[in-house]
């Protein structure tokens, strides 16, 4: 993160640097070849000078010749000595300046120039001192005598001075010259080679120019193209924000709004968003107080670094709201709101701000409205439906028809005129008693979700019947439930209608729908019994290592309302036969018994007193001692008792609650589920159980049934 | 999930069940269950001789309730790092135990993938 924001910044600063070392470079350059501009000056001027002195030897020879010239013919010198006095001076003043120049031109510690310099200096002063003497001469150098003038001694001498000076004139023509002229190729060089440099500085001051011109039309152009991007992106932006469906916006540390949101968020919350306002402030009329601070405290937790903002989701108070707005056009508006919340990772770091997401989720929450009613419907109709397929067709229709009787009945009473409150009230209980009939009836059957919709009936007749007053209008509602009651009815009259089609003799079905089906909506059907039984036979006796034939005999005759009852008592016994009657083959082998037992299961009628369901074993018979001996263990009888007991009292011990022989609990036998329940289910169906049993040759159970009710009923009903 | 030292972890629920269900889900490689609590008071003690570096966190129990053992764990290791297990009956519950210092929260019931995700999210954190 940090190396990402330096080179933000140095990609910032780089035209910058650039432009500054661009421009050092230039004032480098330029300062450079203003000092080799003011060099090439000087080299200049000295060399100028240099040239024009080259002339004043010849300048002096020309005046001492004229001196010489004039002394002989007794002319006035003063003006050439004058001349060459001058001369002289401008001589050594030239030096000096030429002097000056060298050292400006930087050329006072070259060692050709000052070698050259040296020379120069050399001859001119071997040369200057005979110039200088001529000027020691004072007064006039002639004498006027009659003859004409004639030299005098200064004359004399003076000529002498410029004789020599004059002998010494062709050798500092010579010397200085020669020096000057070496002086002068020395600093002809210096000049070439300064201006070549001055040149170059130029030339590469020009291009380093050139380039910095370039680099500035480039950095100028690409901010440019930046801040074209930029304006492009803010564009987008904006039309993003300005699309999307959900309310977007940005909280700070201080949960202010951020001032920038998408368009939506003004829609879905009803309100205007202003840059800073508090977020509290924003969401206080749409939750309840606490909602609210609980919100705030979730809110808070995501500055938290320690918490993972995905880890909390579900903890959100504001991941469902119910929210209420006014309308514009008057009345209230309810909307499901969903807030969800981000926090926001920029390239400068994180956890500067969170987005916060808002969704109008009112579709979704109705239609998941939808569908959970829909399951349940859909529930209820199963439900009924397994309730309606237990009721045998004949007595669902006959159900349905008196139902049907009572409601149209109810509905007669209920146009019977009457006002008075006293006719009313009469009117009233007269529908609850058929009402209350339907729904007795109903549960009667098992038919619980037709008794439950009575009851909804049945609950606001007798709101009604509570209230203080009551007049003809508070009938309506009772009128409209029962019209819908009787249509509901009507459908279930013509399911019970199909349903004796596909069961002719009267029963609930069997062979329409499959098996498991069948097992679980009215148990085993009957003509499955005797293979059911024997498929328990066959497993349990395989489970313990027995052989077992099983002969059954009338069982096709049990009445309807005895198979569910039978079917559970036979399965229960037929096992217990098998686990605890029968003998292992190799112990009936040695008993001289047939190695394969026999366990015959019959039901029989016996004249009109009812039927006998029997259960029989060839095995080892009731063990009398062992069966007392858990009795008195499990305290079912006292010692005493145990010494009094007649052998069919302790035979009875085996169907008491809590009873169980088997030494260990099998997936058949022992499992809780004594003999006690198989007799309460005889006893339940107002019959009784005998016992007869012979030690090692056989048990017998016989269950004497009564003629059951329902079938009473039905032949009744017939 | 690279590091080297496993993260160790503590599951504190008052429910032998759920407790036996968090241990047989727990399936991310670099987590080392180090013990089990069936309230605040034993998850200290355990927190004490077992150091774990990750807890798995009920909240209501017996003795010591979440909430009071989630500040006393933050308090005694302030990276440790908590996720609070509950049945998500009251929020404001929930939220106080975050703001102690919890760092996630996981509704009962999870499915082992719900607990695997939310524990890989419980290390990042």
């Amino acid at each position: 993160m940090k190396r990402r924001r330096n080179s933000f910044d140095l990609s910032q600063l780089l035209p910058v640097v650039v432009a500054t070392s661009f421009a050092a470079v230039l004032t480098l350059l330029l300062t450079l070849g203003i000092q080799r501009a003011a060099q090439l000056q000087a080299a200049s001027s000295a060399l100028q000078l240099a040239s024009e002195l080259r002339s004043l030897p010849q300048y002096f020879g020309t005046e001492l010749t004229l001196a010489q010239r004039g002394l002989e013919a007794r002319t006035f010198v003063g003006e050439p000595l004058a001349d060459i006095a001058t001369a002289r001076e401008g001589f050594d003043k030239a030096l000096v300046r030429i002097d000056a120049d060298l050292e400006a031109a930087g050329l006072g510690e070259s060692a050709d120039i000052q070698r050259v310099r040296g020379a120069l200096d050399a001859a001119w002063q071997r040369f200057v001192p005979l110039l200088g003497a001529l000027g020691r001469h004072k007064g006039s150098p002639y004498a006027d005598t009659l003859a004409g003038s004639r030299l005098n001694a200064t004359g004399r001498a003076l000529k002498a001075d410029v004789d020599e000076a004059l002998t010494a004139q062709a050798a500092a023509n010579r010397d200085v010259g020669g020096a000057l002229k070496d002086l002068a190729a020395g600093l002809q060089d210096t000049v070439g080679d300064r201006g070549r440099s001055l040149r170059t500085f130029l030339v590469i001051g020009a291009a380093v120019a050139a380039l910095l011109l370039a680099l500035m039309l480039y950095f100028s152009l690409r901010s440019r193209r930046a801040s074209a991007d930029a304006r492009r992106a803010e564009r987008q932006v904006a039309d993003i924000l300005g699309t999307v469906r959900e309310g977007l916006f940005l909280l700070d540390r201080n949960l202010s709004l951020g001032g920038v949101h998408s368009a939506s968020l003004t829609r879905i919350l009803h309100a205007d968003i202003v840059h800073g306002s508090s977020f509290e402030d924003l969401l206080r009329p749409l939750v309840p107080a606490k909602t609210l601070a609980t919100a705030m405290k979730f809110v808070n937790l995501l500055w938290k670094e320690k918490v993972h903002e995905d880890l909390i989701d579900t903890v959100n108070p504001l991941s469902q709201i119910e929210a209420r707005f006014t309308r514009a056009g008057g009345g209230v508006e309810t909307r499901h709101l969903s807030f969800a919340f981000r926090r926001v990772k920029s390239a400068a770091g994180q956890g500067e701000h969170l987005l916060g997401i808002v969704t109008d989720v009112t579709d979704r929450v109705q239609i998941s409205h939808e569908l959970e009613q829909a399951k349940a419907e859909n529930q209820a109709q199963l439900d009924l439906v397994l309730q309606l397929l237990r009721v045998p067709a004949a007595q669902l229709q006959s159900f349905v028809r008196d139902s049907d009787m009572a409601l149209r009945k109810s509905n007669a009473v209920l146009k019977q005129p009457g006002r008075e409150e006293g006719e009313l009230r009469a009117k009233l209980n007269g529908v609850f008693r058929e009402v209350h009939t339907v729904k007795g009836e109903a549960a009667a059957l098992a038919l619980t979700s037709i008794a439950a919709r009575v009851h909804q009936l049945e609950e606001s007749l007798v709101a009604l019947r509570e209230r203080a007053s009551i007049d003809g209008n508070d009938f309506i509602p009772v009128v409209v439930k029962l019209d819908e009651l009787m249509s509901y009815l009507g459908g279930i009259g013509q399911f019970a209608d199909r349903l004796s089609e596909v069961q002719p003799k009267g029963d609930t079905l069997k062979s329409v729908i499959p098996p498991l089906l069948a097992d679980q909506v009215m148990g085993a059907a009957d003509h499955s019994l005797e293979q059911l039984l024997a498929q328990v036979v066959q497993e349990t006796a395989a489970a313990h290592s027995k052989r077992v034939a099983l002969a059954c005999r009338g069982l096709e005759a049990i009445p309807a309302s005895y198979r569910k009852a039978a079917k559970d008592v036979l399965i229960h016994m037929a096992r217990n036969a098998v686990v605890h009657g029968i003998e292992t083959p190799d112990r009936r082998l040695a008993a001289s018994k047939p190695e394969t037992a026999a366990v015959r299961i019959s039901f029989e009628a016996v004249g009109n007193e009812g039927f006998v369901l029997t259960v029989e074993d060839d095995g080892q018979g009731l063990p009398f001692e062992k069966i007392l001996d858990t009795a008195l263990r499990k305290g079912l009888v006292t010692p005493a008792d145990a010494a009094r007991l007649e052998r069919p009292a302790v035979y009875g011990l085996i169907f008491r609650a809590g009873f169980s022989t088997a030494t260990e609990v099998t997936e058949h036998a022992g499992r809780g589920v004594g003999l006690d329940a198989v007799s309460q289910t005889v006893r339940g169906l107002g019959g009784a159980i005998g016992i007869a049993t012979a030690d090692g040759k056989f048990t017998r159970f016989r269950m004497k049934l009564p003629t059951p009710a329902g079938e009473r009923a039905a032949t009744h009903a017939a | 999930m690279n590091a080297v030292r496993p993260h160790r972890l503590m599951i504190v629920d008052d429910s032998n069940i759920m407790r036996r269900k968090i241990e047989r889900s727990q399936e991310i490689p670099n987590v080392e269950i180090v013990g089990t609590a069936g309230n605040g008071r034993e998850a200290l003690e355990l927190h004490a001789s077992s150091r774990p570096t990750l807890v798995t966190m009920d909240l209501t129990m017996p003795e010591m309730d979440g909430i009071e053992c989630v500040e006393q764990l933050v308090d005694r290791d302030p990276d440790i790092r908590i996720l609070v297990i509950s049945a998500l009956a009251d929020k404001a519950t929930a939220i106080e135990a975050l703001e102690k210092g919890a760092s996630g929260f996981l509704c009962k019931p999870f499915t082992e993938r719900q607990l695997n995700d939310a524990l890989v999210k419980l290390i990042e954190s």
